[in-house]
């Protein structure tokens, strides 16, 4: 079932192309990632995807709907969540109230039923307390849910951001670049978790094998076009990649 | 047609007041990323020190070097005390600084000289000035001149000196700039002191048409901000031409719409360019960035 | 905090009121008349709180929704003779419209722009309530507005209408304290802090600080109402840029982070303004005269400088940092008045 679709994707900055023509489909089901050299346009093929960016032209369908140029909160609450590639924490609450940020998604509550706590807000709560709970327990972060996101070391931090993005309930998952910045036992860890959440994923990432080795479909972008996309050994051997970006990397 | 002509007249004398204030913003703003709340302040300041001096017998070159002498000192100050040591905060909270600055300067001028206004004559005496059947008063003309001079010594430095490419480099690009050896701080503090000085020039040659009076910093920085904004906040070229648009502007308002909401539009006026253009009316490629 | 704590932290605060009204009887400087301002002046900062402290946004035009209260009460009672409750609901609804148009026009931007704007609309309103003479009474204002009165009680004396004016102040803080630890809340704090991850974490950002916008407005026009009734006459001059300034500088005293930010710094502000009235003259020979704008100008720029997270705020940080000592822990990233956290200082 196709989960993801756009046609003829773009992105123009003044004179700057930086997405060109992207046309892929996702399917529900597996690990996908996308990688490409420095300013290839990958984080602004994820900000058109989830709604940040509204294109210059192309569509975008998720889940069988148009949601070409929709504000992010409604894309998100179809069922797309995403982690930033510099982190977005909401830095001065704790990490279980993000985390319920994320929860809260799907709630309805508003102002008046908070304000008055009537039942519909302690359902909420009780609801998104559970949900946060679980995926905090999942991704180990229990023992640090009272502290304040900023307090804690940065490998703990981009745990906190998945956690967020689970929280969700997501029928995807963008996660860009969410090793940066870890060692390897860390970027490790991230990929182990990755991998057991189940959730169909497109994945931003420089860690080039690891990427290889974690995905099972690889689109590379250049210069904001797609320039191949098939399994890690077929990108591998593809001459056009090699050039463009892993030959830079065996040279280098 | 001459009322016309005398609403353009008055407008553009207040034009020229409201320019040399968002001469002022856009400096500071374009070197350090802050909004000067206070900026009216220092034009009080000048004022207030030039009238004090004179009524003391004090000659009016001598008033008008103390007025910038002691505007920019008190700017100078500010920045070292209360904006340095803030500047990795959040625009809110430097905004709040700013705006705590210039009460507390309201609040000082308040106890020192009272609310009563003060002033002086004009700088030369005589009838106003005919001009096609528009009357410019003396102390108008030696507001324009004072804008000429200003806009011409502010270009000069800017294009021609050291110093103020390095202002102008540090606007345009900070890290570049640190990395050819311009300090970020020291650049911060030259803005302030070159803002608040002209600042406190203003102030001194506007009180034979103002008055002064410890509040009067704030409705002319209103005004003077306006004056940047529509200009795009990026040159003092453009907070020049801002100034004079938005002077002529109100002047026609008041003779021809109503002049008890005059204040009122003047207002209307810079919401909506805030929230409908915020890049500005003007896309001046004369002058170059600060 | 567990539930004996919470409730007796609550019954000192609503013990505050009275234990306030004492002190005025024992200390020469603090009048139950000033009390009822302090009261009604926490009421709106509580607001504001919510807006600036809560969703990040600056405004400077807060006494509009102030004023808009005001003048309802006042007009409907005073000149058509409506209940006062009833007069005081109208002019929230006028003000929560109000708030509702402006939001959306302020919103497009951020920053600078933003509390300019908000700045700007406050001075709109203030010169239009001299000018529409007719309805408003002018520059002269109008008086002759009765006193509050719920059903056949009044609010006759200054004790009445303060008690009166500190259960809505404790009401203020309880509902803002249900909204901030809410679903809502949690996305309002998270549009503060990143909207783009709020955005994309399902909140739409829009409608958030639209709606904290409003219920900011909320407070400041009840606030207005209580003023119009109190003082029985009103007039633009106390609806100006200085008041939002006021209101402003006791949010950011008190914390702008806590919903007891308004009472806490409304109280301090007081305080050290009637004491300072007082004191001065002791030190400096002679002195009289309007320290007000000093003193608030001065302390707004040292909370800001040093105690960013303002009185209340400072006192939360402390209690949830007490349990976590002990090594190995990163510095935490520090945070400024609007609780942002301030990156690290770069070496310059």
């Amino acid at each position: 079932m196709t989960l993801l679709r756009t046609v003829g994707l773009t992105k123009r900055f003044g004179g700057v192309t930086a997405v060109d023509d992207l046309s892929i489909e996702l399917g529900d089901v597996g690990i996908t990632a996308l990688i490409g050299p420095n300013g290839a346009g990958k984080t602004t093929a994820f900000n058109l995807l989830c709604g940040v960016l509204p294109p210059s032209s192309g569509t975008v369908e998720f889940r069988g709907r148009d949601v070409t140029g929709q504000p992010p909160h409604r894309i998100a609450v179809l069922g797309m969540a995403r982690t930033f590639q510099n982190l977005e924490l909401f830095g001065d609450m704790s990490v279980r109230d993000n985390v319920m940020v994320g929860a809260g998604a799907h709630l309805r509550g508003g102002i008046v039923s908070a304000a008055l706590r009537l039942p519909r807000h302690r359902s909420d709560e009780r609801a998104a307390r559970e949900r946060s709970d679980a995926v905090l327990e999942r991704l180990g972060l229990g023992d640090v849910a009272d502290r304040p996101a900023s307090d804690l070391p940065y490998g703990l931090q981009r745990r906190v951001e998945l956690a967020r993005a689970l929280a969700t309930d997501p029928a995807l998952l963008l996660l860009d670049e969410p090793m940066a910045g870890l060692s390897g036992g860390e970027a490790a860890e991230v990929a182990g978790a990755v991998r057991a959440i189940g959730v169909p994923t497109l994945i931003v990432e420089h860690h080039v094998e690891t990427v290889m080795a974690l995905s099972d479909r690889v689109l590379v972008l250049n210069f904001g076009r797609l320039l191949a996309d098939g399994t890690p050994a077929e990108v591998r051997a593809d001459p056009a990649v090699v050039e463009a970006y892993l030959g830079a990397e065996d040279a280098a | 047609m001459a009322e016309l002509l005398q609403s353009l007249v008055t407008g553009l004398t207040l034009g020229a007041m409201y320019a040399m204030v968002g001469v002022g913003f856009v400096l500071i703003y374009n070197v350090t990323g802050i909004i000067n709340f206070a900026q009216g302040e220092y034009l009080m300041l000048g004022a207030m020190t030039a009238v004090t001096l004179v009524a003391a017998g004090v000659g009016l070159p001598l008033a008008f070097l103390a007025a910038v002498g002691v505007a920019a000192a008190v700017g100078g100050v500010v920045e070292r005390v209360a904006i340095r040591p803030a500047r990795g905060a959040s625009i809110e909270t430097l905004i709040l600084i700013t705006i705590g600055v210039s009460i507390t300067l309201n609040g000082v001028a308040l106890l020192v000289w009272g609310v009563n206004p003060r002033r002086y004559g004009p700088f030369t005496a005589g009838p106003p000035v005919e001009l096609a059947g528009a009357a410019l008063s003396r102390q108008s003309v030696w507001v324009f001149a004072f804008t000429a001079l200003v806009a011409g010594a502010l270009w000069w430095f800017l294009e021609r000196t050291t110093s103020g490419k390095a202002m102008r480099a540090c606007a345009m690009n900070p890290e570049a700039a640190m990395l050819q050896g311009i300090s970020s701080s020291r650049m911060s503090l030259y803005a302030f002191l070159l803002a608040t000085g002209i600042a406190g020039a203003t102030g001194m040659v506007l009180v034979p048409i103002t008055s002064a009076s410890y509040n009067m910093g704030l409705p002319l920085a209103l005004r003077g901000f306006t004056a940047a904004v529509i200009g795009g906040l990026v040159s003092p070229l453009g907070a020049i031409a801002g100034g004079l648009l938005l002077g002529v502007a109100e002047a026609s308002a008041a003779r021809f719409v109503s002049s008890g909401l005059k204040d009122a539009i003047a207002f209307a006026v810079l919401f909506a360019v805030l929230v409908l253009r915020p890049q500005g009316l003007l896309r001046l490629r004369l002058a170059s960035r600060v | 905090m567990s539930w004996p704590w919470r409730l007796a932290g609550w019954a000192l605060f609503v013990l505050a009121g009275p234990a306030l009204l004492a002190l005025a009887g024992q200390v020469p400087f603090l009048t139950s008349g000033r009390l009822v301002f302090l009261a009604i002046t926490a009421l709106a900062a509580v607001g504001l709180c919510l807006i600036m402290g809560f969703a990040g946004q600056v405004s400077l035009g807060h006494a509009a929704f102030y004023a808009v209260g005001a003048y309802a009460s006042g007009i409907l009672t005073a000149g058509y003779g409506v209940p006062p409750i009833v007069a005081l609901l109208a002019g929230m609804v006028l003000a929560g419209a109000a708030a509702a148009g402006v939001a959306r026009a302020v919103f497009r931007v951020s920053g600078h722009f933003l509390a300019m704007a908000t700045l700007a609309f406050g001075l709109i309103l203030y010169y239009s309530l001299g000018h529409f003479r007719t309805v408003t009474g002018g520059n002269a204002g109008r008086g002759g507005i009765p006193k509050l009165a719920i059903g056949s009680w009044e609010a006759t004396t200054d004790t009445r209408m303060f008690l009166l004016c500190w259960a809505l102040v404790v009401l203020g803080v309880l509902v803002a304290r249900n909204v901030v630890d809410s679903r809502t809340g949690r996305a309002l704090r998270a549009t503060g802090a990143s909207e783009v991850a709020a955005g994309c974490c399902g909140v739409n950002v829009v409608r958030a600080k639209v709606g904290v916008f409003v219920l900011g407005a909320l407070y400041a026009a009840v606030a207005g109402s209580l003023y119009a009734h109190y003082v029985t006459y009103i007039a633009p001059e106390e609806f100006g840029l200085l008041k939002s300034i006021q209101f402003l500088v006791v949010a950011t005293v008190g914390g702008l982070t806590s919903v007891w930010g308004g009472p806490v710094g409304a109280v301090v502000l007081v305080l050290l303004t009637e004491a300072s009235r007082e004191a001065i003259p002791l030190f400096v020979e002679g002195a009289t005269g309007p320290y007000e704008l000093t003193i608030y100008g001065l302390v707004l720029v040292v909370v800001l400088l040093l105690f960013n997270r303002g009185i209340a705020g400072g006192i939360a940080h402390a209690w949830r940092a007490r349990g976590r000592g002990g090594g190995g822990d990163p510095e935490p990233l520090a945070e400024d008045a609007t609780g942002r956290p301030v990156p690290r200082e770069v070496a310059s």
